[in-house]
């Protein structure tokens, strides 16, 4: 019979707030990164030279077909084999912002495709750039219909970035696990640290649905 | 039923006048009965895994008779103690002595089934009962004395540090400031950190990820046993190990503890001491500690 006993997670809770800190750095970091990467490819995706259009598919598909962890392992062990040793924790953040970006980009898309054709050319014809049309017209409509799957997107980049402890970064799943191996304590540890990523991936989820109803475009919500 | 869960769900509320429903003061409600349907997931879950552990209350030496074999979990990453060679066998120090343990037992030295872990997860194996002993460098230690038993101890190690050959680190003095790799959940972690408190420590889940960032120059040095040190050396002869040795790691085979472990321990306790007295254990030494002299 297993006995819990969450007392000893007081003695930890110390080093529990600096993995926080540290998946916060990261999350936050890589959330940043990956948005841009996921606009620029979403933008490469829909501009009319087709080498451009070319290599940011060629990306997307490569990069979201590769397992997290092989990527991680390219930019710490790889990089380190041609002379590059870059800190684990940038290795980290440019991996993880990477893969996001990646997702974030078809997201993207998915909502620019989703406005109707007309606007486009509406836009066009009134004298906008092509620039202008995607920032002014495009964009602020399609951002608040993929408010939802995009709010996704960071959620899941949060909880794969507990992947980043297996290059030897200090984050909060290195903490917990460490934390479970040294006191023999699988279950309390564990059970905290679930709790600990609920909360922040809460957090998301709560600014998510609160952007989305402040945001809301009247008259494009289906009602059932 | 349908009704019960339209009623948790608040469905039909959510479903007629979405709009109207979601406001930024029923927000904090929702999530109430959310969270409360969380808590109730983990209660449940917790309560199955507490009662699974409840059924096997047999005797562990009659259950291994009956099966014919052991269970031992083993090293698959430490070089001479258990590792895979190039011929891909399992080979070591520790694989022998199970299967020396095998057949004084139960009369056939192949009756053994080897499963791998890990510095951080060999006292889980033995705790959720998945092997029956375990025989992977593990040191005998008070704290790890409250969760699980020792056998004798059937060698003696030391924690020594590792550097590339060129390196200038001479001593544990020179390792503040330095970054040192190490195994997380092995005694040489927690040891390292009082040696040198103003290193940094890094810790991997396998000696292999240990090693592959000491040989990319990721750290200044690698800490574990001498043992397994010397193990590494064998194939990487670009890299030294110190000649201090800062602690001394009895080894000893592990089981779960329990009223029902007892008699194996005891049987397995009577062949360590039967093949220390009768010369076999110093064999075993001698084939795999090569230039190696126990302290």
């Amino acid at each position: 019979m297993y006995e819990l006993d969450f007392n000893i997670l007081y003695n930890a809770l110390p080093s529990i707030i600096n993995g926080l800190r540290v998946t916060l750095l990261i999350s936050l970091f890589s959330s940043f990164f990956a948005f841009i990467i996921g606009v620029l490819l979403a933008f490469l995706r829909n501009t009319e030279f087709s080498a451009a259009r070319f290599a940011a598919t060629a990306y997307v598909e490569l990069v979201r077909n590769i397992p997290l962890l092989i990527l991680l392992y390219l930019f710490y062990k790889g990089l380190s084999n041609i002379g590059i040793n870059l800190p684990s924790i940038i290795c980290g953040i440019l991996a993880l912002s990477l893969y996001t970006g990646a997702f974030i980009s078809e997201v993207l898309r998915s909502g620019i495709n989703s406005i109707a054709r007309e606007q486009f050319e509406a836009a066009r014809g009134l004298g906008l750039s092509r620039r202008q049309t995607f920032s002014l017209v495009i964009f602020p409509q399609a951002i608040r219909i993929i408010l939802p799957p995009l709010g996704s997107q960071f959620i899941n980049l949060i909880k794969n970035s507990s992947l980043v402890s297996f290059i030897a970064v200090t984050d909060l799943f290195y903490v917990i696990y460490k934390g479970a191996v040294d006191d023999f304590r699988i279950f309390e540890f564990f059970i905290a640290g679930a709790i600990i990523y609920m909360g922040l991936t809460g957090i998301v989820a709560v600014i998510s649905n609160l952007l989305e109803y402040y945001l809301k475009i009247p008259g494009r919500t289906i009602k059932v | 039923m349908v009704k019960f869960m339209k009623n948790i769900f608040n469905l039909e509320r959510v479903f007629k006048n979405e709009n109207s429903s979601f406001s930024f003061l029923t927000l904090p409600l929702r999530f109430t009965k959310f969270t409360l349907l969380f808590i109730l997931t983990f209660v449940v879950m917790i309560g199955l895994t507490s009662c699974k552990k409840e059924k096997t209350n047999q005797d562990l030496l009659s259950i291994v008779k009956q099966r014919g074999t052991i269970i031992a979990g083993v090293k698959f990453d430490s070089r001479p103690f258990g590792f895979i060679d190039a011929d891909q066998k399992l080979k070591g120090f520790d694989i022998d002595l199970v299967r020396e343990i095998a057949k004084r037992i139960l009369g056939d030295e192949n009756a053994v089934k080897f499963q791998q872990v890990t510095s951080s997860n060999r006292i889980f194996s033995l705790t959720t009962g998945s092997v029956d002993l375990v025989a992977a460098t593990l040191t005998i230690n008070s704290k790890r004395r409250q969760v699980i038993d020792f056998s004798s101890p059937y060698f003696i190690a030391g924690q020594a540090i590792m550097v590339p050959e060129k390196s200038a680190i001479k001593s544990v003095r020179n390792l503040n400031g330095k970054k040192v790799v190490v195994v997380l959940g092995s005694t040489s972690e927690k040891n390292i950190r009082e040696l040198a408190p103003k290193a940094t420590v890094e810790g991997f889940r396998t000696y292999t990820d240990a090693f592959s960032a000491l040989r990319a120059g990721r750290a200044d040095a690698l800490t574990t046993d001498d043992t397994i040190i010397t193990g590494f050396l064998i194939e990487n002869p670009n890299f030294k190990i110190l000649d201090e040795r800062y602690t001394k790691e009895p080894y000893g085979l592990g089981f779960r503890k329990g009223v029902d472990t007892q008699s194996f321990q005891q049987a397995v306790n009577a062949v360590l001491e039967e093949i220390e007295a009768d010369g076999t254990l110093d064999l075993l030494r001698k084939k795999w500690i090569h230039k190696y002299n126990n302290r």
